[in-house]
């Protein structure tokens, strides 16, 4: 994470110039102040002089202090902003099989931890950033400039008050491995309780069909509770940090009470000297107190940083080896070596196999979206392995079996992989038999589907999905079990359509309809192997 | 909706703490007088011991001083501990009741509502919640107590220096109220693009695989890219609001300090002003700017509560959508009893046609989705005991619909339904949906093992583990599953077979089909339907299909277009 800070080390040097001249000012104010007062006593003229050059400086101080916190607080943003960037870009290039397993060397996978981390724990990350870089380079500067000053006051009142820190610093070291358990164990927590939530809300439809409300909020009060435990842990240990920082600052205020009262009385301490140096111990409260929530940040960001290392650090299996060639087109055939069966251009081949044969992996391991051996699937007679992904996915298409749609409209949906204008879109409806179904929605093509949008049944969400793979027309498309949800009449009359579209091009069907399969040019059977 | 009201809405949720609460606030007024009366004991012990260099009062002063600093120590643990407990405790109340309600939505609400959004509800906003209910609510009435507290000491020490401070708390006033709604408008975008950003990611990282398959993830790449850049640049107004209050008020605090002592000069003479008072009015002043500072960002923090606890009210007030009645629910509980009684001495569970009702009646059935295309029109037909039925029709043409509503997964809007003679709104939903089982082509394989996935929840005594079973032994590719903690890599005509032991398991009267053997190899599909046969004597069979041989062998066949039925 050291990576993202140390990106930004000219900003955060910029801020630290500001920071500077902050404290500066603040520590010159007081100086200022204490002639001010001791000029009271005497009835001094140019008191007047004095205050109103403390207020020049104010003013001044104020831009100086707003500037800083501006410049730092963007930094935070702009990691937040690289790392959100990062970890979506390292995401989608990993196969699908990291999304479907649950767990990934102790990290959940299931989208609703992922989309926490790139949310809250990069959230961490950019309040350390942001809010704690700011205020470890103020309470740094802070103490640098102002100790002096205080120690020109009164050295050993100076020393006393120092030596109130190291049982901050120890009261926190005390508490810190506390705070990381139980904060790691809330988080925790909250990742579970989501991924609940995301699940249950997802198969709500199989849990109202088997009427299983009440033993899902049986489940939900367990795990709700967990996470309640979780925080009053938490909160225990919390609780101490706050007051222990502020009263730390008022121990400060004790301690210049007794012994700048007793040098006072010595005669060596002026009213204007208490008062200044009252004004800094006022100066360094904020500075200590943060230092109680800069460690429970850290802390966080640290916990957070585990979390994303985790997921920048899964290797991106499938991926373009060093000497991958771009393959623009197909020429003769595809050779599948472990079915011993080869696919000749502009074929139409039907795939059938008993459940669990493993069609659906050779769709996906026709795109390379799953690991397979070397030469196992060559097409051209080249390994598939040595074609760059971009090209090989360019070159085969799947129309997959879950028919996701985004939440766009329908027009976005059917272009989504390729720019299409109005006609070439209208033209693909109507070859996937839609058309008629899209123009009685409320806003015809403009109607918004998927999650936030119109409801559509199994087959119109399959049709449109077809459509959006044919948009793509590429020379080798696999439908996996594509006209399943759709009558005979229709999948007949789409299945003929897409023949007609996909002349001299070549077209793998998954399917157990018999009727598809009798227009077939070729037939691989898969068994199964049990292993 | 005002703030109050807001308010309001969390009060049955306190209602359980009502004495930790009334103890945390009857701490408020002793904490801020520990904390308001350390500048006067500052003024008490220069003006009078050091005064007099009497080094005894010294102590004494420094005791009683070193005294108020501990006790409000003390109470500031105490407080902050039971009001943090309080917040955590009421928050997770509320994600119950929330969680509590979602599940008593009906279908319609699911199709409106994306998951992504129900969960931030019950999971993030909640978090927000928590954290600006201690934050922001508690924090705020501990910062006014603090006001109070230092003005009242202040005019008790000197009204004319506190008349002095006073003033300055008119401008803070204003540039407060200024900053907060520079900020807030400023957060309220920043928060509509980062909304934008959690439903893109959410969308992509859901349907990553087709995102791949499509080979569009650099377009993904650059979509989010535009987002993400949108929301950093939505927040940078926020942040400049955000520094330029806290300097700003800095500032004032110090000007304050600086009218202060130029009209202490002026007065110095004249009054009984001395010098202890002057430094304890520059502590008051220090003092009283601070928890105003705070209260600012307390005011922001509070925005995001009642933000917060607004979608929990906008959640809560959604109208359950299908409820079992009050009343009537005893009744048919009742009812239920009495039907198992005699059913178990009867015929063994298989529902007991009454009088001559027929099993399953459908009078003049509406029905049409949110988005207001009608589904079904005018839909009317009857189905005895022990029937198999077949209903077909284009796809679109309202046929899982029929289903839908025989479960009463949505509420119709015209006509009825009855089994046996029963409403099925008089029906409590769990017994109806015992009764009859859907198997849908699309499911749902939860986390969890395959045994976890099969019960869902259901008393395990109840359940006919050892039909499951021989359903599960059709897919032999799940067996490798069996012992596994979390099913993975389930192929969807394994997803399908589980769905039969899903349903079967709990030996339904009814057994809907619904393109239940879509993925499924002609194979398997008919060792599949040799299992169900054996199964379905004398229990009722309704299936959607497209296929010949099930249409041929059903007793009725019903065919839909457009959502009217055409013949029987």
């Amino acid at each position: 994470m050291f990576k993202y800070l140390l990106k930004h080390y000219r900003g955060y040097l910029l801020g630290i110039v500001f920071l500077i001249i902050t404290n500066l000012l603040a520590a010159y104010i007081p100086q200022l102040i204490k002639k001010a007062v001791d000029m009271i006593e005497v009835q001094d003229s140019a008191l007047l002089e004095v205050l109103v050059w403390a207020s020049c400086l104010a003013v001044l101080m104020a831009i100086m202090r707003a500037v800083s916190r501006q410049i730092v607080f963007a930094i935070g943003r702009e990691i937040e902003f690289e790392l959100k960037k990062d970890i979506f870009n390292h995401l989608v290039t990993l196969p699908p099989s990291f999304f479907s397993e649950n767990s990934k060397d102790g990290i959940s996978t299931q989208a609703g931890s992922l989309i926490s981390i790139i949310t809250n724990d990069v959230q961490s990350i950019r309040a350390l950033g942001g809010f704690a870089m700011l205020n470890i380079f103020n309470t740094v500067i802070a103490f640098a400039v102002i100790l002096p000053l205080m120690f020109d006051l009164h050295t050993e009142l100076t020393w006393a008050f120092l030596a109130l820190i190291p049982i901050v610093i120890l009261f926190v070291i005390s508490l810190s491995g506390k705070i990381k358990d139980y904060q790691n164990w809330v988080q925790e927590e909250l990742a579970r309780i989501s991924n609940f939530i995301e699940q249950n809300l997802s198969g709500i439809h199989i849990i109202k069909a088997y009427a299983q409300e009440q033993a899902e909020l049986k489940r939900f009060s367990v795990i709700n509770d967990q996470l309640k435990q979780a925080y009053m842990k938490l909160i225990q240990v919390r609780s101490f940090i706050g007051p222990v920082m502020r009263v730390i600052a008022s121990l400060g205020f004790v301690l210049l009470l007794y012994m700048g009262g007793k040098s006072i009385i010595a005669g060596e301490f002026s009213a204007g000297d208490f008062a200044a140096y009252a004004l800094y111990v006022q100066r360094l409260i904020w500075p200590v107190a943060t230092l109680g929530w800069l460690i429970t940040i850290i802390y966080r960001a640290q916990v957070s940083e585990t979390r994303i290392n985790g997921i920048l650090q899964v290797d991106p299996t499938i991926k373009d080896r060093d000497n991958a060639i771009e393959k623009t087109s197909f020429e003769t055939e595809i050779e599948i070596k472990s079915l011993n069966t080869k696919i000749t251009k502009g074929t139409m081949v039907g795939v059938v196999g008993a459940i669990g044969s493993g069609k659906t992996i050779l769709a996906h391991k026709l795109m390379h979206l799953k690991e397979l051996a070397d030469d196992e699937i060559l097409i051209d007679g080249i390994d598939i392995k040595d074609i760059q992904l971009n090209s090989l996915r360019t070159l085969v298409n799947l129309v997959p079996q879950t028919n996701f749609l985004f939440s766009n409209s329908v027009f976005d949906n059917i272009a989504y992989a390729k720019d299409l204008n109005q006609n070439e879109v209208i033209d693909l409806a109507k070859k996937v038999n839609i058309h008629d179904e899209i123009m009685s929605l409320p806003e015809g093509y403009d109607s918004v589907v998927g999650e936030r949008g119109v409801t559509l049944s199994g087959g119109q969400r399959q049709r449109m999905a077809i459509a959006r793979a044919l948009a793509i027309d590429p020379e080798i498309l696999v439908l996996d079990d594509s006209l399943s949800s759709l009558d005979n009449e229709s999948s007949k009359l789409i299945l003929h359509n897409i023949i007609g579209l996909r002349k001299n091009k070549t077209t793998i069907f998954i399917t157990h309809n018999e009727s598809i399969l009798t227009e077939m040019d070729q037939l691989i059977k898969l068994e199964r192997t049990d292993d | 909706m005002t703030n109050w009201d807001l308010i309001k809405t969390l009060y049955p949720f306190m209602k359980p703490f009502k004495w930790q609460i009334i103890l945390a606030l009857a701490i408020l007024p002793l904490s801020s007088a520990t904390y308001s009366i350390q500048p006067i004991l500052l003024q008490k012990a220069i003006d009078g011991p050091i005064a007099a260099f009497d080094l005894a009062g010294l102590w004494t002063y420094a005791l009683f001083l070193l005294g108020a600093v501990a006790i409000n120590f003390v109470l500031q643990v105490v407080q902050f501990f039971i009001m943090n407990k309080v917040g955590q405790a009421m928050v997770a109340d509320i994600r119950y009741s929330l969680f509590e309600h979602l599940e008593s939505m009906s279908m319609s609400f699911f199709d409106r509502n994306p998951v992504g959004k129900s969960v931030s509800r019950v999971t993030s906003d909640m978090e927000q919640l928590a954290e600006s209910f201690v934050g922001g609510l508690v924090l705020i009435l501990l910062d006014i107590f603090n006001i109070l507290g230092i003005l009242l000491f202040m005019f008790y020490l000197n009204w004319r220096l506190s008349l002095v401070v006073s003033v300055f708390l008119i401008p803070i006033y204003f540039i407060t109220i200024y900053y907060q709604e520079l900020y807030r408008k400023a957060n309220l975008m920043a928060r509509k693009e980062l909304a934008k950003l959690n439903s893109f990611l959410q969308q992509n990282i859901v349907g990553i695989s087709v995102v791949q398959v499509l080979n569009s993830t650099a377009k993904s790449m650059n979509k989010f890219a535009e987002y993400n850049r949108q929301y950093f640049k939505a927040n940078d107004q926020s942040i400049k609001a955000d520094a330029q209050l806290s300097a700003t008020i800095e500032m004032v605090s110090l000007f304050a300090i600086i009218a202060l002592i130029y009209i202490s000069s002026k007065i110095f003479a004249a009054s009984v002003l001395t010098i202890g008072m002057i430094l304890a009015f520059i502590q008051y002043s220090q003092a009283l700017f601070e928890p105003i500072r705070n209260l600012s960002d307390r005011f922001t923090v509070i925005q995001s509560a009642f933000t917060a606890i607004e979608r929990m009210r906008e959640l809560l007030d959604e109208p359950i959508g299908i409820k079992d009645r009050y009343g009537e629910e005893k009744r048919s509980d009742d009812a239920a009893t009495q039907c198992i009684d005699n059913d178990s001495q009867l015929d063994g569970g298989a529902l007991r046609a009454r009088n001559d009702d027929k099993l399953i009646k459908f009078n003049h059935v509406c029905f049409q989705y949110q988005d207001k295309t009608p589904v079904l029109n005018d839909v009317s037909f009857e189905v005895e005991q022990g029937q198999k039925i077949a209903i077909i029709g284009k796809t679109g043409s309202g046929k899982s619909t029929v289903i839908k509503l025989l479960t009463r997964l949505y509420e119709l809007d015209q006509g009825s339904i009855e089994i046996n003679g029963r409403n099925i709104k008089e029906i409590p939903q769990l017994e109806l949906r015992e009764k009859i089982a859907v198997i849908h082509q699309d499911t749902y394989i939860f986390a969890g093992n395959l045994e976890s996935n099969i019960k869902l929840g259901r008393d395990e005594a109840k359940l006919d583990m050892q039909l499951a079973k021989r359903f599960l032994d059709l897919a032999p590719g799940l067996r490798k599953e069996r012992d596994l903690l979390n099913l993975s890599n389930v192929s969807s005509g394994e997803e399908q077979v589980i769905n039969f032991a899903r349903a079967l398991v709990a030996r339904p009267d009814i057994l809907v089909l619904d393109e239940a053997t879509a993925k499924i190899d002609l194979e398997t599909e008919k060792a599949i339907y040799e299992l169900l046969n054996e199964y379905i004597q004398g229990k009722t069979l309704i299936t959607i299909a497209h296929r010949l041989e099930t249409i041929k062998s059903a007793d009725l066949v019903l065919e839909l277009k457009n959502g009217s039925l055409l013949k029987q």
